[in-house]
């Protein structure tokens, strides 16, 4: 892809941790420190990262006793990719 | 006036003239004749009616008020609604005496009696036959449909919909945080609904003491009944083979009471998952249903109850027209409403709408869904009758009564020290109870009182979903019998202040400007685009985001620049470029965030886009070999390019883990790894020295060559043993 003729880069689908101060972000690093997430930090505030992963943060944030102010929406978070066993196949998985 | 006989000849024509010649007890060879005779004399007529049965009389003035024809069918209803039943019995009588005629008077041509009754009586005009109007008297008086009673009745089964809607709020604040699963069937997970269980207040009281189980028919019952409701109100949806909130539906819990009156009968008859034709079947056999036949189904489009909308609305409109006062006989009145609408539910109800699966539904309509949603109360007669009554909300939701009035919450809070909020339910609006499972969450439910807790957890929740320190403690001071406790309060103001210091935006588009474009430019163009400010951020003076719904207004803000597009949910775009053997350029604004998370692993950085191999981190971080593997993995996928050969052996000479290689004879060339012999085979001009690769880590060397070979080896970093 060449990039030497483009003035700018969209980057979609991304999430972004905005905090008040810069101690605020290294005290939000070191709590996301575990976390196998691609994680960059941007100026002296901010955190960025691809939306897909915003839950892992803020479950791990939650975690912590921290429950930051979202903005968005919040189905955005919601997993659905779990496949649905139906009750009757579970039971019988868990009969086995 | 003609001779009421002419008429029935054209009506019916010459063979059915035996037939209400016999009726009339006229007599003679030629029926038709005779009729004529006796219906030519008034006080024959007279004589005539008056030898009617009292009930056929009764009927016969009745239907001499409206002086004109009707449909049998409304004509039984508007019988009905007078406060009489036997509508077939008693005009029977009347028809086969020719005092009431069956058909059209201004038809061309004439249709027999018999085919007539063979059509249908309901769907056939009625009218008395001209000459016999006012003879049967006054019509009798109006009686009350439904009768009433003035013995004791006692009170057996009362919902309160403020109960409803509560357990409404918490389904809706349930599947705010979790799923519920769907079968094949769509019907819910009863795993998943006894997870909610415990949230639901049932007419026995919830909480701890009582926790109403799934498995049983009356807790399948009423949880499937709240989620159905809940759909049919936009409050939950299914999302996938899930159930989930549907937070723009909770709008209904903002509601005054006489605005929900009106939502709750619409969602109540257009609801899809809840249908009284299973529902009276799961109480008949006392038993919740098996999974897989379908009951409770949330499924893509239908569902169970999905058809029923027109047959719920037309037992609903019959009640309606009934008037019930106070206590009614539910067994009379299942049938009066049968009977009143016979017609139409035998037409919409699924297979069961025969006379049983009528009265079953009409029961269940009154029994059970007017029940859950506390508009009829249940009560026994003092000779054991069952009985019910429509509520002051059942009254509104039938238009024949105002809506009761909704407390305003004051004094419906107390306060506690401890954090703790008890909510009386009698003196709680919907809003109340709406606004505390924002910031509070549920510890104690019981029919009349609700216990919550004020927790850091619960109240930055409510935080990040609009509320503050100050409208929270404006909530409870308003509601609360006493003053709400210093600790509490400052303890809000603590919560904001740590739930203030981090933002999260969930999903957008960092726009950044690159190559030679004034940032300032490109970011004023974004600002200038997106016309909510705060769905804007600007992270510095080359990054923007923009939450995410502005694709359009992006796209036309950044045409000029001929923007590249970097996707998150797609595969890492290669955006690296080296400098030399130790230093990587990712170019401000167009790398790829995730090179960038995955570089700081492997680099130092010297600029903010200048990298530096740093092997001492990668050895701390993976270890040599580990480390190589992956750093190696990523360069691939990063620079641009790709990763060469050449840069692949001197990357292991950076890590001081060089490729190692010997000569055994003056001939061969052996390396210390596969993988190394596949690099050196990768390289190109290393081809000019060598004949053939003799294996994995061998290769055979030209005659006259070897010393120019090791040599171009030892430039690339690998080390040479002779």
């Amino acid at each position: 892809m060449s990039s030497s003729k483009s003035g700018a880069v969209i980057h979609r689908q991304l999430a972004v941790i905005a905090c008040d101060v810069s101690g605020t972000l290294k005290e939000t690093l070191a709590r996301l420190a575990g976390l196998e997430i691609d994680l960059v930090c941007v100026g002296d505030r901010h955190l960025v990262l691809p939306a897909s992963q915003v839950r892992a943060v803020l479950s791990c944030l939650n975690q912590h006793g921290q429950f930051p102010r979202l903005v968005g929406d919040e189905n955005a978070l919601l997993d659905t990719s779990e496949p649905v066993i139906d009750e009757q196949d579970e039971a019988v998985e868990d009969a086995t | 006036m003609s001779n009421p006989a002419e008429v029935l000849l054209q009506v019916y024509g010459q063979a059915t003239m035996a037939r209400i010649a016999q009726g009339a007890g006229a007599t003679g060879p030629d029926a038709y004749a005779a009729l004529t005779e006796l219906m030519g004399d008034k006080t024959r007529r007279r004589t005539l009616v008056d030898a009617m049965p009292v009930t056929s009389r009764e009927l016969l003035a009745f239907m001499g008020q409206f002086e004109r024809r009707l449909r049998g069918e409304r004509l039984k209803r508007r019988w009905f609604l007078h406060g009489y039943a036997e509508f077939e019995q008693r005009i029977t009588p009347l028809i086969e005496a020719g005092v009431v005629i069956v058909g059209n008077v201004g038809a061309r041509e004439p249709l027999s009696l018999e085919t007539a009754l063979e059509q249908g009586l309901l769907q056939q005009w009625l009218q008395v036959s001209p000459g016999f109007e006012g003879l049967a008297g006054e019509a009798p008086k109006a009686r009350e449909v439904v009768e009433q009673f003035e013995d004791e009745t006692v009170l057996e089964v009362t919902v309160r919909t403020l109960v409803l809607e509560y357990n409404l709020l918490a389904a809706a604040r349930f599947t705010e945080a979790h799923k519920i699963r769907l079968n094949r069937d769509g019907s819910p997970h009863r795993s998943d609904l006894k997870a909610m269980a415990p949230l639901i207040i049932d007419r026995h009281g919830g909480g701890s003491e009582h926790v109403i189980d799934p498995n049983s028919m009356e807790g399948w019952d009423l949880l499937v009944f709240i989620l159905s409701i809940g759909e049919a109100l936009g409050c939950v949806e299914r999302r996938d083979d899930t159930l989930r909130a549907r937070n723009a539906g909770f709008d209904f819990f903002r509601k005054s009471l006489a605005e929900r009156i009106p939502l709750l009968l619409r969602a109540l008859e257009t609801q899809r998952a809840w249908s009284e034709v299973h529902a009276a079947v799961w109480k008949a056999t006392g038993e919740p249903p098996t999974t897989g036949q379908g009951d409770g189904g949330f499924l893509v489009e239908g569902g169970p109850g999905a058809n029923l909308a027109g047959a719920r609305g037309s037992v609903l409109s019959a009640l309606r027209r009934l008037q019930p006062h106070d206590w009614f006989n539910i067994v009379d009145t299942v049938a009066t409403i049968g009977s009143l609408e016979h017609q139409y539910l035998a037409t919409v109800l699924p297979s069961a709408g025969d006379e049983i699966g009528i009265a079953s539904f009409v029961r269940a309509v009154i029994t059970q869904t007017l029940v859950h949603v506390g508009a009829v109360d249940l009560g026994r007669g003092s000779d054991g009758t069952a009985r019910a009554r429509l509520t002051p909300v059942g009254r509104t939701m039938l238009g024949v009564g105002e809506p009761p009035v909704e407390p305003d919450g004051t004094g419906a809070l107390m306060v506690e020290p401890s954090f703790e909020i008890t909510c009386f339910l009698d003196q709680a609006p919907l809003r109340l109870l709406y606004d505390l499972s924002r910031f509070a969450e549920s510890a104690h439910t019981s029919e009349r009182v609700v216990r919550y807790r004020l927790v850091g957890e619960s109240v930055q929740w409510g935080y990040a979903r609009g509320y503050t320190a100050d409208s929270i403690t404006s909530i409870l001071t308003t509601s609360a019998a006493r003053q709400v406790p210093g600790p509490v309060t400052f303890a809000l103001q603590d919560w904001e202040r740590l739930h203030r210091r981090v933002t999260v935006f969930l999903s957008g588009d960092i726009i950044a400007a690159t190559g030679k474009s004034d940032p300032e430019v490109v970011q004023s163009g974004v600002q200038f685009a997106i016309d909510r400010d705060s769905d804007l951020e600007i992270i510095d003076f080359t990054h923007t985001f923009v939450v995410a719904g502005h694709k359009e207004p992006i796209d036309r803000a950044l045409m000029a620049h001929k923007p590249r597009v970097i996707d998150y949910n797609g595969p890492i775009v290669p955006s690296l470029h080296w400098i030399d053997d130790k230093n990587l350029h990712a170019p401000l604004g167009g790398t790829d965030f995730r090179l960038l998370a995955r570089l700081g692993r492997f680099c130092e950085a010297d600029d903010d886009d200048v990298f530096r191999i740093h092997p001492p981190k990668i050895k701390a971080a993976f270890g040599i070999e580990a480390g190589f593997a992956r750093l190696v993995q990523l360069l691939r996928e990063g620079v641009v390019g790709g990763l060469t050969a050449e840069r692949e052996l001197q990357l292991k000479q950076l890590l001081d883990d060089p490729a190692k290689a010997k000569v055994e004879t003056m001939e061969v060339l052996v390396v210390g790894s596969a993988d190394d012999g596949d690099r050196i085979a990768r390289i190109q001009p290393l081809n000019e020295f060598i004949a053939a690769r003799l294996g994995p880590r061998s290769f055979h060397v030209i005659p006259g060559c070897t010393a120019k070979l090791l040599a171009r080896l030892r430039e690339l970093g690998v080390k040479v043993e002779s």
